[in-house]
């Protein structure tokens, strides 16, 4: 009878209303992930022709990509690419961090957005504007010609410039994850490190990074599996000779017209990042992270 | 070896326009129990953050067993630092958490267990050492921290508030613990607080702070019982203030028109009649009579009043006097002493010499 008089005062159940706002989020990840997701995987074991999915089970697309040289050279590549621009990040990143935190003060707040504000434009025109500084008659290069200096080939169109672009792009994730990491840092116990015998690095390596390792791996993961899909940087950066894997992959999809093996493709790239994920989410152990009441 | 641990001479800090510490000095020996004591911003905390070598001061010098350490870092300091938010690290162990500092010195491995045993042992630890600090109590917390800053046999351990954030009871028995170790190990303990009752329990000599300077120094009880400044006489112990003007001065005495009452007091040095002065008396040195009970024939401060009101505390109560004067004192005295009640006529009888009596400065 309660649920009566529930229903004559306008108000849901409890089930009701858990169901109502679980409803937002589950549809979300239904649309935009698992279902994508599953016809991008049923569609990397059918095959196209002039065009046109045909729904044919088979695993021609995988042993394309695994047996063809040309694909794992772009996959290899792609891969340590995106694990040298990820170190690289996390070493740049982490002064950046750690200063916001430690003496942005009452500018913290500016200071984050300003890491943001590349993101106040569009990810093309930011890459243009990287172009505008590397390319051949970029800001550097025709610097250096107007002295007589031979321009610095390294940032023409090289699988270097292609890293520095992807490490440019995704290094305010890294800064952001770390710096959030930071507030809920308590600094005094480097203080305790000191008293106790450490010096500022040993105290870096004792206290900092462990309690700070969550974030780090976070910031981490958010570098490396765009950098590893990365299409549009190798594009406009690397020139013919770094084409990346996840340029190829949205070939198939544009010119070449074979979904099939791009699904194939994207498949792949899925599978690195988790793995990549997992293992990264290994060296993490809760017990350990400074975090409280967790049990494990 | 120098005759002192730690030696300051003439340190001072400034921030901004506020001086934390002024011109500081002062000389700990082995084996002593030292008491900071003053209330918030008093610079206490500044002082032992110098002597830490967290902060550098402005002037002046710090010597750890002789040694000139005023600009070493922390590191390089051999001082053991215990703080009142414990501040274990919370991804280690507190096995790990004690054993850090011998692990920053690099000391073999089997001498850190050795010391670990021992740290554990004297601080009741045993059987903890696998434990996150999070698992344990705030008591456990604490002696963690204290097993940590005492597992290096440092020349001084410094301690900054450490029982501030434990409830009162536990408080009462850490007190008692933390004087057995410093007894045991005779390191000279550097004690920061702004609780008298902590700094007269455990220490053996006390500093009061005001504004960064000392206001007297001095073992507990003559910080007690011979406040040598009005800060002190008001800051340690509870007492009465009675402020007012000297009528007329007669060798050691004076006498004292207190809103219109008027008592015997100790002369304060180069006080005459007409001097403006705070007499202090502890509410333990008051006594209160019956109206009709014969008093001591010493010369004596004997005022009639009522009882407004009776404070139960347990082994003694306070008693609100209100004077003819629309004065009231606080009398601490047995709970079984007189059968009086609320309202009833009463006489607070002292002995003029139990109190002390100030220039009022400035005023």
């Amino acid at each position: 009878m309660a649920s009566d008089v529930r229903t004559s005062r306008g108000q849901l159940s409890p089930q009701a209303r858990f169901l109502l706002m679980a409803l937002p989020g589950a549809l979300f990840v239904v649309t935009f992930l698992i279902l994508p997701m599953v016809s991008i995987l049923v569609f990397s074991f059918w095959r196209t022709e002039s065009y046109n999915l045909i729904p044919d089970w088979n695993l021609q697309n995988y042993f394309t990509i695994f047996s063809t040289p040309t694909y794992l050279t772009f996959l290899l590549r792609s891969v340590l690419t995106a694990v040298a621009v990820s170190l690289f990040a996390l070493i740049y990143s982490w002064p950046i961090a750690y200063f916001m935190a430690k003496h942005g003060g009452r500018y913290r707040l500016l200071l984050s957005l300003a890491v943001a504000a590349p993101f106040f434009t569009g990810v093309i025109l930011r890459i243009s504007g990287i172009q505008g500084i590397m390319g051949p008659v970029g800001l550097i290069n025709m610097g250096l010609m107007n002295f007589g200096i031979p321009p610095v080939e390294i940032l023409m169109y090289t699988q270097t410039a292609s890293g520095i672009g992807i490490a440019y792009l995704f290094i305010p994730f890294m800064v952001t994850a770390i710096y959030l990491s930071l507030l809920n840092f308590d600094f005094e116990l480097l203080e305790v490190a000191k008293i106790n015998g450490a010096r500022a690095w040993r105290a870096f390596i004792e206290i900092t990074l462990p309690l700070n390792w969550i974030g780090t791996v976070i910031g981490l993961i958010l570098v490396f599996v765009p950098a590893l899909g990365d299409s549009i940087t190798s594009r406009f950066l690397g020139g013919p000779n770094a084409a990346s894997f996840g340029q190829v992959l949205s070939m198939q999809f544009g010119e070449s017209g074979t979904w099939a093996l791009g699904s194939a493709m994207g498949i792949v790239l899925f599978a690195a990042s988790s793995l990549v994920i997992y293992l990264m989410w290994r060296t993490v152990n809760l017990r350990r992270s400074g975090f409280t009441g967790m049990e494990g | 070896m120098a005759d002192f641990v730690l030696e300051l001479e003439g340190v001072t800090k400034r921030f901004g326009s506020v001086t934390a510490a002024d011109n500081l000095s002062l000389k700990v020996a082995q084996g002593e129990f030292f008491a900071l004591l003053g209330p918030s911003g008093s610079g206490k905390t500044t002082l032992l953050r110098i002597i830490a070598g967290l902060e550098l001061p402005d002037s002046g010098r710090v010597l750890i067993n002789g040694q000139d350490v005023t600009t070493l870092p922390p590191y390089a300091r051999r001082v053991g630092m215990v703080f009142q938010n414990f501040l274990l690290f919370p991804h280690k162990t507190v096995g790990e958490n004690v054993v850090f500092p011998l692990r920053m010195q690099g000391v073999p491995k089997d001498r850190q267990r050795e010391r670990l045993d021992w740290a554990l042992k004297l601080l009741r630890l045993e059987g903890l050492a696998e434990r996150y600090p999070n698992q344990l109590s705030g008591g456990q917390q604490q002696r963690v921290a204290l097993a940590r800053g005492l597992i290096s046999e440092p020349a001084l351990l410094l301690l900054d508030e450490p029982l501030a954030n434990l409830d009162r009871e536990l408080r009462k028995e850490m007190e008692v613990e933390v004087r057995r170790y410093q007894v045991e190990l005779t390191t000279p303990f550097i004690y920061v607080t702004h609780n008298q009752e902590e700094a007269l329990t455990m220490s053996d000599r006390i500093a009061v702070m005001s504004h960064g300077r000392f206001e007297q120094v001095a073992p507990k009880l003559e910080v007690y019982t011979h406040p040598q400044s009005p800060f002190v006489a008001a800051f340690v112990g509870h007492s009465n203030r009675m402020r007012g003007r000297l009528i007329r001065v007669d060798g050691e005495m004076a006498w004292l028109d207190w809103n219109g009452v008027e008592i015997i007091v100790p002369r304060p040095a180069s006080a005459s009649a007409g001097s403006a002065v705070d007499y202090f008396v502890k509410c333990e040195n008051l006594s209160l009579a019956g109206p009709d009970d014969p008093g001591p024939a010493l010369p004596g401060n004997r005022l009639p009043g009522t009882l407004q009101d009776v404070i139960f505390k347990g082994p003694t109560a306070d008693y609100l006097a209100k004077l003819q004067n629309g004065a009231e004192l606080t009398i601490t005295d047995a709970v079984s002493l007189p059968r009086i009640g609320r309202g009833d006529p009463v006489h607070v009888v002292w002995s003029p010499a139990a109190g002390q009596c100030f220039p009022v400065t400035g005023g």
